[in-house]
């Protein structure tokens, strides 16, 4: 009776991971005041950049690497576009969406054709901790998992600090309430906002990398599978806290793994529901997440003045 | 280093030609950019282009296909103008047109009348589909101001897996080697216009739709309001228009005409319900929106141009080897390309000192 609650909590922290590393860049880019709704595309191309690495070289260091750049690549666009340009940053969001998905379908066909059967990597494997791992019950949910997902549970506190306990922190939170008084303080607005939407743009390229190269071992279009907007609502529901964020996600991924669990379990409800529910439980949280407050100036582009 | 770029709004707000000329530009841009990503692959941009060209409008039946392709198309864009216009964001034109997909099929299936009493069912059950899938979301976005970008969204994926447990499940044929749901009856199939090919009245639906939504906006003073609404709440809020209720309706007509694109798939091409019902119409209906300007019945022919792109994708595959994703990335750095020429014909660029 507890094994498949341990394979869901195991599951739970594993599905949380690609939404962790999507959700904490998020968390820098909404504080600074833009909004991106284009992590969708950014995942998606940083997951196609993940795979094709790996395929090529074997070596995983340099399919995060892969997923990282282009992920990158995209949100220097987004920068360009939100903070240079001023576009609204909701159209500007949904277009990096079909450029990122279109991108790595585009790729993926051009390098590997129609191929019959499909390319695969093999799966990074888990990297247990020592002795921890021997923990019953919470060595397999915790300690057993790919060092992917230890990275995005460190990062958490990380960041907690950068944003709340460092002048950067600082420096980013004001810009997100105030480009104004910020930029009178002597602040670059603009370069700040441009390492942030870059450093988002980053974490979603990594998230994308982790579904294809950690998680699963091939890449198909659609991979990302609404992951993109069920981590950006991770955003809001943790209040733009990156503790509260990595619950959030821990939440939604625990729906994914619940999810499939049933799927899987073969109770007498169609699959087509179970795989529902993270999306289930994603409608219910930003109904539930529609009074938090959000940064003073988000998605209002700067401008100085006279 | 980041562009520290001053904009400073022009004096004259840009003229129609200009407007225009800025598109252009755009879609030239794009395919300037096609061009490189298909010489980057060493193929020939010549054989591309004359595959894109025959196969989207080169013969008789591909030019038919087309338009074809054209009309859920022209219907996603109607849905994504009338909410947008209205100052709210509907993104869910895919699963509301699975919806009105699905109603229609059940329809077609069990309702069965005769002529135009069946063409109509067809068409209110589409309708019926896509505004009760939106139904949700738009009541949560009156109501208690949830953004309806997210939950537009989450339904697109949940409108997914519905079709998919309806074509496994209870609509299931059970004589289909692949998964599809059971046939329509035959008389709801929406009449064929030009034989040898699938143009059907669909096609006539949706440029009647643009026409509707034109007067709707430009002619009544419903549209005023919700044109209104969409450019300045505050103003109209003062004014007295009720934004919940005039938010609700937006959504409701927008959701509607999406299920009807559903509709016309199923009644006038594909006669069942398949996975693949959808292949991405109603998000696209929000670049050819704002390429269109938001304008009703320049859709018409953007909807065109871009289901040109997509058919002839195709042959540009078999010519030149050019995956046909490229059309989604042509699409994609057009649409961006228009959002930076709709800043630029708006402002003038300085550099901050």
């Amino acid at each position: 009776m507890v094994d498949p609650l341990i394979g869901l909590l195991q599951g739970a922290f594993r599905m949380a991971t690609p939404l962790l590393f999507a959700a904490l860049g998020e968390v820098i880019v909404e504080r600074s005041g833009v909004i991106n709704l284009g992590m969708e595309g950014m995942m998606e191309f940083g997951a196609f950049a993940g795979f094709w690495a790996v395929f090529m070289t074997g070596n995983y260091g340099l399919g995060l690497l892969a997923g990282i750049a282009c992920g990158a690549i995209l949100g220097l666009l987004m920068a360009f576009l939100c903070v240079s340009m001023r576009v609204n940053q909701v159209v500007a969001g949904l277009a990096m969406v079909t450029l990122g998905v279109g991108l790595a379908f585009f790729f993926y066909r051009e390098i590997f054709g129609t191929l019959a059967g499909r390319p695969m990597v093999t799966t990074m494997p888990p990297s247990p901790i020592p002795i921890l791992s021997e923990i019953p019950a919470l060595g397999d949910i915790l300690f057993k998992q790919s060092f992917l997902v230890y990275l995005a549970l460190l990062i958490v506190p990380v960041l907690w600090i950068i944003v709340f306990r460092t002048t950067a922190g600082l420096k980013i939170r004001s810009i997100g309430e105030n480009p104004k008084a910020s930029d009178s303080l002597g602040i670059n607005v603009s370069r700040a906002r441009y390492l942030c939407v870059v450093f988002g743009g980053m974490m979603c390229g990594l998230a994308g990398a982790f579904l294809t190269t950690a998680y699963s071992n091939m890449f198909l279009s659609g991979i990302v599978s609404g992951r993109g907007w069920i981590a950006f609502v991770a955003v809001i529901f943790g209040r733009y806290n990156p503790l509260w964020v990595m619950v959030s996600c821990l939440i939604f991924g625990g729906a994914d793994s619940l999810g499939l669990t049933i799927a899987a379990a073969g109770v007498n409800i169609p699959y087509q529901f179970a795989l529902m529910v993270p999306y289930l439980v994603t409608l219910v949280a930003i109904i539930a997440a529609r009074k938090i407050r959000s940064p003073g100036s988000l998605g209002t582009p700067y401008q100085r003045e006279g | 280093m980041p562009l520290k770029l001053k904009l400073e709004r022009r004096d004259v707000p840009p003229s129609l030609g200009l407007n225009f000329g800025m598109r252009l530009l755009a879609i030239l841009g794009s395919f300037a950019a096609i061009t490189i990503f298909i010489l980057l692959l060493g193929a020939n941009p010549l054989d591309a282009y004359r595959g894109l060209f025959e196969g989207s409008v080169g013969t008789y039946f591909n030019l038919a296909e087309t338009l074809v392709k054209a009309t859920p198309l022209i219907l996603t864009s109607m849905a994504v103008i009338i909410a947008f216009k209205s100052g709210v964001w509907n993104i869910g034109g895919e699963g509301q047109l699975v919806l009105g997909a699905i109603f229609a099929t059940v329809a077609g299936i069990y309702f069965q009348t005769y002529g135009a009493l069946q063409i109509l069912l067809i068409m209110l059950a589409g309708l019926a589909g896509g505004a009760l899938f939106i139904l949700g979301p738009a009541l949560l976005k009156a109501k208690l101001g949830v953004n309806e970008i997210v939950t537009t969204v989450m339904l697109n994926s949940i409108a997914a897996y519905i079709l998919s447990f309806l074509i496994n499940g209870p609509l299931k044929d059970p004589t289909a080697t692949t998964p599809q749901s059971l046939p329509i009856a035959a008389s709801a199939h929406f009449l064929r216009l030009v034989p040898g090919t699938r143009i059907n009245i669909g096609l006539l639906l949706a440029i009647a739709a643009a026409i509707i939504v034109y007067i709707l906006f430009w002619k009544t003073s419903f549209g005023y309001k919700l044109k209104s609404v969409g450019l300045n709440p505050k103003a109209s809020n003062c004014a007295g228009i009720d934004i919940p209720r005039v938010t609700l309706i937006a959504m409701l007509i927008s959701g509607m005409f999406a299920g009807l694109a559903g509709a016309g798939e199923v009644a006038g091409i594909q006669y069942r319900l398949r996975l693949d019902i959808s292949s991405g119409y109603g998000l696209l209906g929000i670049p050819i929106a704002y390429l269109s300007g938001l304008h009703p019945i320049v859709t018409i022919p953007m909807s065109i141009f871009f289901a040109a792109m997509e058919n002839g994708a195709e042959a540009m595959y078999r010519e030149a080897g050019v995956p046909t994703a490229v059309a989604q990335v042509f699409e994609a750095l057009a649409f961006i390309f228009l959002l930076i020429g709709m800043v630029l014909v708006n402002y003038r660029i300085r550099r901050e000192k």
